[in-house]
């Protein structure tokens, strides 16, 4: 089950709605999907997904 | 207006009761098969022969013996006369509980729980304790079915992990007995012994299997928290997946082809080989960069999908 948060970075402004719509169309789509623009002007897309349960390692539930 | 038939419901009881009995007894008869082969040694004797080897008194006359060498001979003969002995004491333990996994215990359990249910049922107690108590004899028998499946399907684990650990003593003990007296004496080999002991039993046996089925989790969640954040990939997988999951239109707008798309992930959701890939968004596989196991992973789902 994918749960926390992923990341993809160093996204060019030409793929970065490419991005988006590539997490949005998961299944369990995630709870948010957002973009950010750097300083270096590529995007990072962050994908949150329902927090991972407490007994799994490493869980990044925010 | 009912009437009764003692002598026809008396055969037809008798007729049940031997049906019954001839069916768990033949469960039963089904146990006699031996997992292995008949042991030409009297173990027993053996085991006799061997305890001399276990008394205190020999680890005095070793303490005792100046002689380097004599001395090994002495550290080496009472080591592996109680190495032998402990493997003779495994095998028959290990035997033991093979057999006791392989049906016994079933057809014993169910004769005694037929018998039990049906002593209830035909002892002229009301027909609504009967029924209860043949109900009971039946759910009884499902339980030890139960258990022992699930017996015999974990026993062959066990008894790997069994074998695994004692193999891992012997090979110190075995190391150990390469080395001269000075660094590898009759006391550090009584402490080998002593574990050679204990991991033969079961605890540890499951204690191992739970701590190996722990580290691959760990291993897991490590892995996963590696693929978490990633920097894009232009790798020509990556494109052709993706093109493959969004194929232009006529206007030359990306659209996603929601079957290809489901393929994809049903394959990541039944991969065997990297089930790290059952975790993650399937954006990451396709466009994650940086990681040589996805790379791997996208070279796999190009061939197993036929991704053009």
């Amino acid at each position: 089950m994918v749960c926390g948060t992923f990341t993809l970075t160093k996204i060019a402004t030409s793929e970065v709605d490419g991005v988006v719509a590539g997490y949005n169309a998961n299944n369990p789509r995630p709870i948010s999907v957002t973009k950010t623009k750097a300083a270096d002007g590529t995007w990072t897309v962050t994908a949150t997904f329902p927090p991972c349960p407490a007994n799994t390692s490493h869980s990044t539930g925010n | 207006m009912r009437t009764s038939h003692p002598s026809f419901c008396g055969s037809s009881r008798m007729f049940r009761l031997l049906l019954v009995i001839g069916f768990a007894g033949m469960v039963a008869s089904c146990s006699a098969i031996q997992g292995y082969p008949p042991d030409p040694e009297n173990t027993s004797a053996v085991l006799a022969s061997l305890q001399p080897y276990f008394q205190p008194s020999q680890a005095d006359t070793y303490i005792k013996e100046t002689d380097p060498t004599r001395r090994q001979q002495l550290r080496d003969l009472i080591v592996l006369n109680q190495v032998r002995a402990y493997d003779i004491e495994f095998n028959n333990y290990e035997k033991s509980l093979y057999l006791s996994g392989n049906g016994i215990s079933t057809g014993s359990d169910l004769v005694l729980l037929v018998l039990n249910g049906l002593g209830a049922t035909l002892g002229g107690a009301a027909t609504k304790a009967a029924l209860a108590a043949a109900s009971t004899g039946i759910v009884g028998a499902q339980t030890a079915i139960t258990k022992d499946l699930y017996y015999q399907k974990t026993l062959p684990a066990l008894l790997a992990q069994m074998e695994a650990n004692r193999s891992a003593v012997e090979l110190r003990i075995f190391t150990g007995l390469n080395q001269e007296d000075a660094k590898y004496s009759l006391l550090q080999a009584y402490l080998d012994l002593q574990a050679l002991k204990q991991a033969g039993g079961i605890p540890p046996a499951i204690t191992s299997i739970a701590q190996q089925a722990a580290d691959a989790n760990d291993a897991s969640q490590a892995k996963i928290q590696e693929l978490r954040s990633l920097p894009i990939s232009h790798t020509e997988s990556s494109a052709r997946i993706q093109s493959w999951l969004f194929p232009k239109d006529a206007q030359g707008k990306p659209v996603l082809n929601q079957d290809h798309w489901d393929a994809l992930q049903k394959w990541m959701s039944s991969d065997t080989t990297d089930t790290t890939l059952r975790s993650i968004p399937v954006q990451q596989l396709v466009r994650g960069g940086d990681s040589q196991s996805l790379e791997a992973d996208r070279q796999r789902a190009l061939a197993d999908l036929k991704i053009p």
